[in-house]
């Protein structure tokens, strides 16, 4: 009985060291920021208002993909963004970079053996709306998942991908130029890229674009994005307020709402010799 | 990685350790000092713990043997440079190694002769905590080289320039005199001798100095471990004491400042080495006997000589801990706790009152100003490295170890509370003083941790617990380490350099070598130089001037307005270059394009490698307009012209 006493004891004070070590553990400085994937020449990372893509060590534009810019369409037809500016600057939602240190410890661990990709979930009264990311070689693949509370009639959604005021945008397939560039800059292009843009006459404004794709590269970061829409899905492309839109039909009431596009960074083409 | 490199690695520390203890044998007739063997014989019937400390009394030598023979190869750097070299002329690699190797071949025989008696009696009781520390070290460099090929040691490329250097026969005891990579005299030579003598008579192609320095940073955690492991063990002369000290010492990573574990650097060697001798005082004062007199000058003057600062320090708390304990074998009503308890308080009381008057912006042109750091921002890097813990297991450790009433934890408490002072003080640069204190602080969580666990009566339930111990601390480390690298992701590694570094310094190394001046942003020309060996325009530390010159020269010149702000650089040291080489990367334009202040700032740097974006490439093409410049390599991360 003796012996079994010491040995409870015994146990009780290495139980004891363990889960005071564990407690200790929770204080341990987390990155910064993380996972971060690399997507071609971009690193794509959640922020506190969604997923973007960006370059890490220079002046870089963020390209985003986020829920304030996002919607789904309501019973009544009206697009509802998934959290309004008030929301968000009332901090009235919560994400998962905010979740709790253990799982937060245990990602940071996995993220380092490069085996999670981005994710961003915000979750706010009623809703919540995950984007989340696979990433493979220079390509993304980014799926948002609306999940409501109950059962919603959704009568379509979209995603937006904002991007910044100097990227040259243009389709990838005819590689005719959407904005405006000048003539050394697609030259410039051609050199760097590979990709011998043909300049259009007027700048195209707003409108849906028929092949579903749209690239862009920006003159001061290296790498050209492409973004390419699923099927049965639409493209809308609108150069004034500079983001791409992608929509889809498909209606629904039931508590998850899915919509998923692919994001193609492509690699600096080439070599120059 | 090629095994010949790292056995040739290895030489950093056999090479005065060969020299050192032949030196000892030729002075002293015999390995181990006469106290030794007297107080040995005295402890060999004591039961301490299992076995008892005499048995590691030879292998306390060791580390006076590298700091002796360490010694004697600065010795002779000094007489080949300032002696050989004015009166005969002959050129100081043309003596200085030649003869450190004919004193290698007379020590190895020395050595081979006089094999330690009894050494395979004192090292197999070693096997096990050598094996231990051999895994844990593995384990803790494997996780820290996952996507890094190559060393994330920033400051090396500096040190292997002076080492290059000093291989050509450019030795100077001032470093300034060497190379302006070194701004001002912050590094004794001794570091960059030994890493020259170990990479003679190699050619130095920048993937050999890669492998090189991956290598010796190995054997480098490894010492750490070893350090620590025996300062645990001397202290509390247990088993597992030792191997959680080891433990600690090799998977905790200060990734502020210090750097201990991970960077081979003249500090962290400096730091150490203090260690490794201190043990084997602090083993010669717990016995109430004293050291012997030249492993106290040997202590006192190589420390300084790897790093002015750290070893400086070192050098100090050495001899102040020597000469209490001899006064207090003289004078035994000498007390610690009144010297324990002014230090504490002087230096806290003058780190707060003068710590405000340091103009940062003044010293080392604003770097300063970037190492001083708040008590918050202290609290957080603790954090990084060792979570809450240190809140809970320091305190402990200090009540455990304030209970024991021997002389060996009343001597750690001491250092402890001293080091902890200085670093809580506000001056700058005192978290560099980190790489000492980490030994202690880690000793005192281990004397927590064991405290507890001195309750227990089960030894397998103790080893259990330690084993838990150490596997947090393993997730501590790559979450850590994954804190650090986040910013070097460049093509799916964290890394500082790309290939196209290499392939340049490769280029560089092969054709441009001698007379060529490499102008370039700070980061890439300090890269470049490590690699390649040739000379830049003062690598990451360019004067302001130069940086303001060229910063304006790469985005906002015309062609030949380029050529002219280039060929207007000169070396402070070797003016007048016949040839002058300019490489732009795409550091170089977000180098030039940052605001002024970071642009002449040491402490600002392009950390990782990017790739050139069309406006880089429209401002190439600008560049490329002139007649008097030629290109010779183009990557789409940097481009190297030569200048007609």
């Amino acid at each position: 009985m003796r012996r079994f006493l010491v040995l409870i004891k015994d146990l009780v004070l290495v139980l004891a060291v363990l889960l005071i070590m564990a407690g200790g553990l929770f204080g341990v400085g987390l990155p910064f920021r993380f996972p971060i994937a690399e997507v071609g020449e971009y690193q794509l990372a959640a922020f506190d208002s969604g997923l973007a893509l960006y370059q890490f060590g220079r002046r870089s534009p963020f390209y985003s993909m986020s829920p304030l810019n996002d919607f789904y369409v309501t019973e009544e037809g009206y697009r509802a963004t998934h959290l309004s500016n008030e929301e968000f600057e009332a901090k009235e939602f919560e994400t998962n970079l905010s979740r709790n240190k253990p799982l937060r410890i245990y990602e940071a661990v996995v993220a380092y053996f490069g085996k999670l990709d981005p994710k961003y979930v915000v979750t706010k009264e009623g809703v919540e709306v995950w984007y989340e990311s696979e990433v493979s070689g220079n390509e993304a693949e980014i799926t948002k998942t609306i999940k409501f509370d109950e059962p919603t009639v959704v009568n379509g959604q979209g995603v937006t991908f904002s991007y910044d005021p100097g990227d040259i945008v243009f389709d990838p397939v005819s590689l005719r130029i959407y904005s405006s560039a000048t003539r050394e800059e697609i030259r410039l292009i051609e050199e760097l890229y590979g990709l011998k843009l043909v300049p259009s006459g007027n700048v195209f404004v707003s409108g849906k674009l028929s092949q579903k794709a749209v690239s862009l590269v920006n003159p001061s970061v290296p790498g050209v994005i492409t973004v390419k829409a699923g099927l049965g899905q639409e493209m809308l492309l609108d150069n004034r307020f500079r983001f791409v839109e992608i929509t889809t039909g498909e209606k629904s009431i039931k508590k998850n709402a899915r919509i998923s596009f692919r994001l193609m960074v492509a690699e600096t083409l080439g070599r120059r010799e | 990685m090629s095994w010949l490199t790292g056995l040739q690695a290895m030489l950093v520390y056999l090479v005065p350790l060969v020299i050192g203890r032949a030196v000892v044998l030729a002075l002293f007739g015999r390995p181990i000092d006469s106290l030794a063997a007297k107080v040995r014989a005295k402890l060999a019937g004591l039961k301490w713990f299992v076995g008892n400390e005499s048995k590691y009394q030879g292998l306390l030598l060791v580390p006076y043997y590298f700091g002796l023979g360490s010694l004697m190869v600065l010795a002779v750097a000094m007489v080949s440079q300032y002696l050989i070299y004015p009166w005969l002329g002959i050129g100081f690699e043309r003596v200085f190694f030649p003869l450190v190797w004919l004193m290698v071949f007379v020590s190895l025989l020395e050595n081979l002769i006089r094999w330690p008696r009894g050494w395979w009696g004192q090292l197999k009781k070693l096997v096990a905590p050598a094996l231990a520390l051999g895994l844990m070290a593995g384990v803790a460099y494997g996780l820290w080289l996952y996507k890094s090929p190559y060393p994330l040691n920033w400051d090396w490329y500096q040190h292997q320039t002076l080492a290059g250097l000093i291989q050509e026969g450019n030795f100077s005891f001032l470093a300034s005199e060497v190379s302006d990579t070194f701004g001002f005299n912050s590094y004794p030579p001794m570091f960059h001798l030994l890493t020259a003598v170990a990479q003679y008579p190699r050619e130095l192609a920048p993937n050999y100095v890669i492998e090189f320095w991956q290598w010796v940073s190995f054997y480098h955690l490894l010492t750490v471990g070893v350090a620590s492991w025996w300062l645990g063990q001397v202290v509390m002369r247990k088993p597992l004491a030792g191997f959680l000290s080891g433990a600690l010492g090799v998977l905790v990573f200060d990734s502020a400042v210090s750097f201990t574990s991970f960077f081979w650097l003249p500090q962290t060697m400096a730091a150490v080495l203090f260690v490794l001798m201190f043990v084997g005082l602090l083993s010669v004062v717990g016995r109430g006997r004293r050291l012997s007199w030249w492993k106290t000058s040997v202590a006192v003057m190589i420390l300084p000589m790897f790093h002015y600062l750290i070893g400086g320090l070192a050098a100090l708390v050495f001899l102040g801990v020597d000469v209490f304990a001899r006064l207090r074998k003289k004078f035994p009503e000498v007390s610690v706790g009144l010297p324990l308890v002014s230090v504490v308080v002087l230096t806290v009381v003058v780190g707060a009152l003068f710590s405000g008057h340091v103009d940062l912006n003044e010293l080392n042109r604003g770097e300063a100003g970037f190492y001083t750091f708040s008590l918050v921002e202290k609290q957080g890097f603790l954090e990084h490295a060792y979570g809450y813990g240190a809140y809970l297991w320091l305190p402990l450790g200090i009540v455990f170890a304030l209970t024991k009433k021997d002389r060996r934890h009343e001597v750690s408490l001491l250092l402890l509370f001293g080091f902890i002072a200085v670093l809580l003080s506000g001056f700058p640069y005192v978290l560099k003083f980190f790489t000492l204190a980490r030994f202690w602080v880690n000793l005192f969580m281990v004397i927590g941790v064991l405290g507890v666990l001195s309750y227990v009566k089960s030894k397998w339930l103790k080893w259990m617990a330690a084993l838990g111990v150490v596997g947090m601390i393993l997730v501590m480390l790559v979450v850590n380490a994954n804190f650090w690298k986040a910013g070097a992701l460049y093509q799916g590694e964290y890394s500082h350099i790309s290939k196209d570094d290499i392939e340049v310094a490769e280029i560089l190394r092969e054709n441009y070598k001698d007379g060529v001046l490499l102008i370039s942003d700070p980061a890439t020309q300090f890269i470049l130089e490590g690699l390649s060996g040739t000379n830049s325009l003062g690598g990451a530390y360019m004067s302001i001037e130069d940086r303001k010159v060229l910063g304006k020269a790469l985005v906002d010149s015309g062609p030949e307005e380029f050529v002219k702000a280039i060929e207007g650089l000169e070396d402070l040291l070797l003016p007048g270059a016949d040839e002058k080489l300019v490489a732009v990367s795409a550091r170089s334009f977000v180098w030039a394009r940052a605001d002024e202040k970071d642009r002449l700032s040491f402490a600002f740097s392009v950390w990782s490698p990017l790739n050139f974006s069309v406006n880089d490439l429209k401002r190439l093409k600008e560049i490329e307009k002139s007649n008097n410049l030629e290109k010779i390599y183009e990557s789409l991360y940097v481009v190297l012209y030569r200048v007609k």
